[in-house]
């Protein structure tokens, strides 16, 4: 595969051959972070390094929003949301391959979906993240 | 600490101002605050300014304090430049009060101005979005209406809050702002003309919004020996409490909740005792969550709140009797600022058509800004009582 950056930094990393999420663990109160902070903001411990923590690809909406405004750059509508992984983590992230918007509600299964923004200067794929939802009949 | 008293509040009416520039909307809040305190401008000793976006706007990034007061004509003082997005006025506040507090001066001045509209709307926007860390939450494609809109949603899924309910909060900050000479928007809107307008992120509409604007306002505070020199009323800041987002998990209770608390404790008053407040609905229907987070009533009882009229003017507890940011306006750097202004005169009872009454003996300010992993990056609260 062509070499790649992430769009956001620090939010991907490769797992058994799959591109995945990455945030951090600290070892101290076990709190998992995304994007993957440095140091927990609870236990302030620069001592005690925080691990990577490769996270899981598929979760539920907490949250969603379907607007008809975008930042430049991005499509109308503009449909974002919250996505609840099971290490407790709540991530911002957009939603695609979502079919009708009427039927998208808060407590659906989603999954992790890689896509490509661009290239860089250097040529490079840039990827970014989004979830797509699992509707029953899928 | 010794005990800190607003001396003095102005504004200029918000608005689109193409031809006014940050200096003159300065100027005008300056002077008008300094008349209304009685204290002779050579009394005020610091001064804080609160701006969000002229950096982008004008392109003056550095000294914005030094240069719209060198037009104000308050020089030969210290000037510090206050930047938290739209919660600047607040935080100008906050500092202006501990410069008194400390003891280590005797008056000081917050002075909060914004000018958005510079004829170029793609710039302006810019300028709005970079409230944001720009290298995450930016490039993962945040927009601000759809996360008020998520925060929303979530509540009507919860409590089962309706449409109409949302839409009743636009016509309420409508009806007062229409009786308020300093807002921006003074027409009243009906809650179809509410639902129908243009939608913007599901369920927020396009009136239920802030709109862009110009504008400043400012506050002169000083201790009780000052106080005792002047006319105006004792109107003291019981608390001012400013707070910063945490990186959030599941569960964690909201920025504001925690500010909140921290402002009712250092205050020794709590939220039953508020007669009057003036909150951040950058887009009307988060102040329905809003009177659950500053504990005027309990989770999932806003939506009743706002149907039996307690938030109306006239009702037992008036939420923004300014029109609030979807009426009054919203110039970032001068919204903290023009919601204590606006409590003032409710306190001293000079809040003309609008005045709550029986005039109130206790208000709370709620102000926030940016964004930051997915929370609101700064929130003030302030409670101010008259004695």
């Amino acid at each position: 595969m062509k070499e790649w950056v992430p769009e956001v930094p620090d939010t991907l990393g490769v797992n058994q051959g799959e591109i995945r999420l990455i945030g951090s663990e600290c070892p101290l109160c076990r709190r998992v972070y995304f994007p993957a902070r440095k140091i927990c903001p609870d236990c302030l411990d620069d001592n005690r390094p925080m691990k990577t923590k490769i996270l899981s690809d598929s979760g539920r909406i907490y949250s969603f929003s379907v607007a008809q405004v975008a930042p430049p750059g991005f499509k109308v509508p503009h449909v974002q949301a919250y996505v609840d992984l099971e290490e407790g983590v709540r991530l911002f992230t957009l939603l695609v391959k979502y079919g009708d918007v009427k039927k998208l509600r808060a407590g659906l299964p989603v999954k992790l979906v890689i896509g490509e923004v661009g290239e860089n200067d250097e040529g490079k794929k840039r990827l970014n993240y989004c979830f797509r939802p699992i509707f029953e009949e899928d | 600490m010794r005990p800190v008293y607003v001396l003095g509040v102005g504004m200029t009416k918000f608005g689109k101002y193409i031809e006014k520039s940050l200096k003159e909307l300065s100027f005008e809040a300056t002077w008008n605050a300094i008349h209304d305190s009685g204290v002779r401008p050579s009394e005020v000793e610091m001064a804080f300014f609160a701006n969000a976006y002229a950096g982008l706007i004008t392109g003056q990034e550095s000294i914005r304090g030094q240069t719209v007061f060198r037009e104000i004509g308050l020089m030969g003082i210290p000037i510090f430049n206050i930047e938290n997005a739209c919660a600047s006025g607040s935080s100008a506040f906050h500092l202006a009060h501990l410069a008194v507090a400390s003891g280590k001066v005797e008056v000081a001045l917050a002075l909060g101005a914004e000018k958005l509209f510079c004829g170029d709307l793609n710039k302006s926007l810019h300028a709005l979005s970079t409230s944001s860390d720009l290298e995450i939450e930016g490039r993962m494609g945040m927009l601000f209406a759809g996360i008020y809109s998520m925060r929303v949603r979530n509540h009507m899924e919860r409590y089962g809050v309706t449409r109409e309910q949302l839409a009743k909060v636009a016509v309420k900050n409508h009806d007062h702002g229409a009786l308020n000479p300093y807002a921006q928007y003074r027409n009243r809107v009906s809650v179809d003309e509410v639902l129908e307008s243009r939608m913007i992120a599901d369920p927020i509409t396009l009136l239920m919004t802030c709109p862009m604007g110009d504008g400043a306002a400012a506050v002169i505070v000083g201790s009780e020996d000052v106080l005792s020199r002047i006319k105006q009323p004792a109107v003291r800041v019981a608390a001012t409490v400013l707070q910063t987002a945490k990186i959030s998990t599941i569960g964690d209770r909201s920025i504001v909740e925690r500010t909140a608390k921290e402002a009712y404790d250092e205050a020794g008053i709590g939220p039953k005792e508020v007669s009057v407040a003036e909150v951040h609905d950058a887009v009307a229907p988060v102040e329905l969550l809003l009177y659950e987070q500053l504990g005027f009533c309990k989770p999932g009882e806003s939506g009743h709140w706002i149907d039996e009229g307690v938030t109306w003017i006239g009702g037992s507890l008036p939420v923004n009797p300014s029109g609030g940011l979807s009426s009054k306006g919203h110039p970032a750097g001068a919204t903290g600022l023009a919601q204590i202004t606006e409590l003032v005169w409710h306190l001293r009872g000079e809040a003309g058509e609008r005045q709550t009454e029986p005039i109130p003996k206790v208000a709370l300010a709620e102000n926030g800004g940016g964004n930051v992993a997915g929370e609101t990056a700064a929130v003030a609260v302030h409670i101010l009582v008259r004695e």
